[in-house]
């Protein structure tokens, strides 16, 4: 049974990038344009994994992100951030990221999974999604 | 017994009468003895007597008065203003007789000398006597008419008190007439309340005792003229509204046996001469007493002065003058040293040129130090000089001097005042100097300065007006007015802007932007700040103070362009991401099409293909953006119709609005006229502020419904056009709205540059218009692009 992969980006490009990336190594994948449409299609398509961009219009990745893991029925989907250049919004994503493991689940709850930086490289992102898969 | 020294003014036949009947009658008579005789006519038969006897002659009678020992003057001229007239020049001591009284005691005389000549020589012939008392009785007739007549008040009283002469003076004295008095004994009721014996009735009764006691309580004193007459001046309470003085002559009249018949007495009336005298007397004091003041005045007056007598002789030298030139009152007054303290050598000043009324010499000397007439009066001069004698340091004065002149405008000597001008001159200069440093300041200032006067003639135009507007100062001044370097609608303007408030109070422009004209007929942009002078409220004129925007302008540019690239710098890392973003796009699409490729899949390659062009165009915006934002240009003008520009753009975005949802309001003014643009520039504006526009609407979701842009526009006053582009959509909070023109900013994620508005705002600020923008969260926002009317445009 393949996993199933929800793709949120608010650009088209990205979506069709990854999602050819995905669909090639056996993965059947969903997509939404932001991060509303994010959670609903989580909800309805019950994902093994979602791949969040971190900048979007309206609710942005981090925001989805909170919106899943306080949700008890999304919480259990691992999270990918996809995140263009870490200095962009000021905040030190990956040492956030890095240092997010701790032993404080109520802190962990606004951790992904896992994150990787814009531009994808496909090899990098598959190696990523099967870590967090397994 | 005394002898009686007479003159006898007027010579003619009373007075020769009067001559041989005093040198007939010497004998046993008062001592009459002629010392002088006066009459305008020297070939008057008195006169000529009078030489016969060795008597003094004179055709003025005032030279009489001088004569030693005179104790009487004899009036013969027979005219009664004349006999005031020596009633009130001869000395005191000197009685008068008048020509009636003279007449009265002539007839008496000769009336006695008749009777003694009848008594001597003609006593047994009846006939004669006869004749002789006929003769006495048509004289006495004579004496009665001249008593009556006699301009002197007069009566006589018989030896019973009883009134038997009451003459028409006497009448008009008293007001009681001669039908009332004569017979009566009621002479005193004239002269007191109740009955008394006046001094006629105490001769009448020739009671010694009684004569004597009245002598010494009237002061009586004998008269020179008539023997046993008393003559008194005194005041009668009684007579007359205000009572009268009164000079008295009362002498008895006497038989030929020397028994007396009654008395007569004759008054003069004084009360206009007393009332004259202290009058006069008054009068002299208060001259004194202003001569006083005025020499009060002189001497403790602040003003320095002096005056000199018609012989350069000073005669006030008052304080002042005194402390001003350090010479005392003492050592000046009598003295002609008036010009020590002024110059070093004796020489005439200007006071004594004009006591010599030497005007020609006046002008001569004088026409160097600022000569002109005084408004003192007339033949008064003042000047202005520096006298480096005086005091320390030489003192400037400025000075007055005046003739004095007497009532026939001979001039009885100068006054002269000074004022000690050092001070105002050493103030003068002070402002000369303040005065040369403001006219530096305005010459000199960087700002160009233009003043006018209240008919708008142009007074001021410093030099950095002329550097700015490219005119000499002297090609302006006195010659040109506002409208010849303003175009017109500026005139208005700058007129409003005075008048109104719009650029603060009225009277004043605080920071106003306007074009002027130069002398090449090209706009130059202005700031311009100014007032309207006034005085007593009312308008005299008006300065203006100018800068050059140009230079301003271009400081701006110079510092925008240094923004621009300090902000290019800063975002390096922005546009490395948005270009790592394309990057992102173009391996995408090359990943997608090479995966593709594998499978046949001809869709996919198409996806992939489209991918790779959009990315490409992006490359092709920023690129763009980049160069127009980073680049100093200028835009390139043309007369273009701005709702031409804004339809192709509305044309251009239908597609993206028609697939956002978002439906266009078109509200463009059809009246619109040509405006000077850079069209390709104007149409990136408009394509930016619509494209944000129609993304506003969308970002969010649709806010407000259905998205609705509003296009708008119109022409304000003073501008050419107003574009106005409205949308419905997110609005933006402040902290948007502040970063809203900083470059790279952008809320609309992969899509933006965050160029739009920064590359929209340095084309409009090219064209010296205007970019604002309001805007609420929720509600939306609304951008206006303005641009200048840019009159002066021509075309290319």
């Amino acid at each position: 049974m393949p996993e199933k992969i929800l793709i949120v980006d608010d650009d088209p490009d990205v979506v069709l990038f990854l999602s050819t990336v995905l669909k090639d190594n056996g993965y059947i994948t969903a997509d939404a344009a932001n991060g509303q449409e994010g959670l609903e299609r989580a909800r309805s398509d019950h994902p093994d994994l979602i791949l969040l961009d971190l900048m979007m219009p309206k609710k942005s990745g981090i925001a989805l992100l909170s919106d899943l893991k306080r949700d008890d029925t999304l919480k259990g989907i691992p999270v990918i951030m996809v995140t263009g250049v870490s200095g962009e919004t000021g905040i030190d994503l990956e040492a956030f990221f890095k240092k997010g493991k701790t032993g404080d689940p109520k802190r962990n709850a606004l951790k992904p999974e896992g994150y990787i930086e814009k531009p994808v490289d496909p090899q990098k992102l598959l190696k990523l999604i099967k870590d967090v898969l397994s | 017994m005394k002898t009686h020294n007479v003159a006898i003014i007027g010579a003619g036949p009373g007075c020769l009468a009067i001559m041989d009947m005093m040198y007939r009658v010497q004998s046993g008579q008062p001592k009459m003895h002629i010392v002088g005789v006066a009459d305008i006519n020297l070939q008057a038969p008195g006169i000529r007597k009078a030489k016969a006897l060795n008597i003094f002659t004179t055709s003025n009678y005032k030279d009489l008065f001088s004569i030693p020992d005179l104790n009487l003057v004899i009036e013969l001229t027979g005219d009664p203003d004349f006999i005031q007239t020596i009633q009130d020049e001869k000395p005191a001591h000197v009685h008068l007789m008048d020509h009636t009284v003279a007449k009265l005691f002539f007839d008496f005389s000769r009336l006695e000398d008749e009777k003694r000549h009848v008594r001597g020589e003609v006593k047994e012939d009846n006939h004669e006597l006869k004749a002789s008392e006929e003769e006495a009785r048509r004289q006495r007739r004579t004496a009665e008419g001249i008593i009556y007549g006699s301009p002197t008040p007069m009566f006589v009283i018989d030896k019973d008190h009883k009134i038997i002469y009451w003459n028409k003076a006497c009448e008009n004295l008293t007001g009681f007439s001669r039908e009332e008095m004569i017979g009566t004994q009621r002479q005193w009721e004239p002269f007191y309340r109740h009955s008394r014996p006046l001094l006629a009735d105490v001769i009448v009764d020739d009671d010694p005792d009684q004569i004597e006691k009245t002598v010494k309580k009237m002061g009586l004193h004998r008269s020179p003229v008539v023997e046993e007459g008393y003559e008194a001046e005194y005041f009668v309470p009684h007579l007359g509204e205000e009572g009268t003085h009164l000079y008295l002559n009362a002498a008895p009249i006497k038989d030929d046996k020397g028994s007396i018949q009654g008395a007569i007495i004759t008054y003069q009336d004084f009360s206009e001469r007393v009332k004259m005298t202290r009058h006069l007397k008054a009068s002299e004091e208060e001259t004194r007493r202003q001569k006083k003041t005025v020499e009060g005045i002189i001497y403790g007056s602040p003003i320095p002065m002096f005056v000199l007598d018609k012989d350069h002789k000073i005669t006030y030298w008052n304080r002042a003058v005194e402390r001003l030139t350090g010479f005392s009152s003492e050592e000046m007054i009598g003295t002609d040293r008036h010009w020590e303290p002024f110059y070093p050598n004796k020489r005439p000043i200007l006071a004594d040129f004009i006591i010599d009324n030497d005007l020609e010499t006046i002008k001569e000397l004088y026409k160097g130090m600022h000569l002109r007439k005084s408004p003192m009066g007339e033949g008064a001069y003042e000047a202005e000089h520096f006298f480096p004698h005086l005091g320390e340091k030489g003192t400037h004065l400025y000075f007055n001097a005046a003739p004095i002149k007497d009532d026939l405008g001979d001039i009885q000597g100068a006054v002269i005042t000074y004022q000690d001008f050092s001070e105002r001159v050493k103030m003068i200069r002070e402002i000369e100097k303040r005065e040369i440093f403001v006219q530096n300041l305005i010459q000199n200032s960087i700002d160009g300065i233009i003043a006018t006067e209240a008919k708008g003639k142009i007074v001021i135009f410093n030099r950095g007006a002329a550097k700015i507007l490219g005119y000499t100062p002297e090609e302006i001044i006195g010659q040109l007015s506002y409208p010849e370097i303003l175009s017109g609608q500026t005139g208005v303007a700058i007129r409003d802007a005075f008048y109104g408030d719009q650029y603060g109070p009225p009277g004043k422009i605080i920071n106003m932007e306007a074009q002027f004209l130069n002398k090449a007929n090209e706009a130059i942009p202005l700031r311009l700040s100014g007032t309207l002078l006034y005085e007593a409220q009312k308008e005299v004129g008006s300065v203006v103070f100018i800068q050059d925007l140009r230079e301003i302008q271009k400081l701006q540019r110079e510092k925008e362009s240094a923004e621009r690239m300090a902000a290019i710098g800063r975002t390096v890392a922005g546009v490395a991401h948005y270009i790592k973003n394309i990057l992102n796009g173009l391996q995408g699409g090359a990943y997608v099409i090479n995966s593709a490729m594998g499978k046949k899949d001809f869709e996919l390659v198409r996806k992939g293909w489209d991918m790779v062009e959009r990315n490409i165009e992006q490359i092709s915006h920023i690129v763009t953006d980049m160069l127009i934002y980073s680049r100093e240009r200028k835009p390139s003008y043309d007369l273009v119709n701005p709702n031409e520009v804004l339809d192709e753009v509305l044309e251009l975005m239908w597609e993206r609005a028609k697939l956002s949802g978002v439906v266009f309001v078109r509200e463009l003014d059809p009246e619109l006229t040509p405006v000077a643009m850079d069209k390709t520039a104007i149409h990136n504006c408009l394509l930016n502020l619509i494209g944000n526009a129609i993304d506003a609407c969308t970002l969010g979701g649709i806010v407000n419904g259905k998205g609705v842009v509003t296009v708008k526009t119109d022409k304000p006053s003073g501008w050419g056009v107003r574009f106005r582009i409205t949308d419905n959509g997110i609005g933006m909070d402040e902290d948007d709205q502040k970063k809203l023109f900083t470059d790279f900013f952008t809320t609309k994620g992969y899509k933006g540059t965050g160029l739009g508005l920064p590359v929209t705002q340095k084309i409009v600020k090219e064209h010296d218009g205007e970019l604002i923008f309001k805007s609420e969260v929720g509600q939306g926002t609304s951008f206006s692009l303005v641009l200048p009317e840019k009159r002066d445009f021509r075309g290319k």
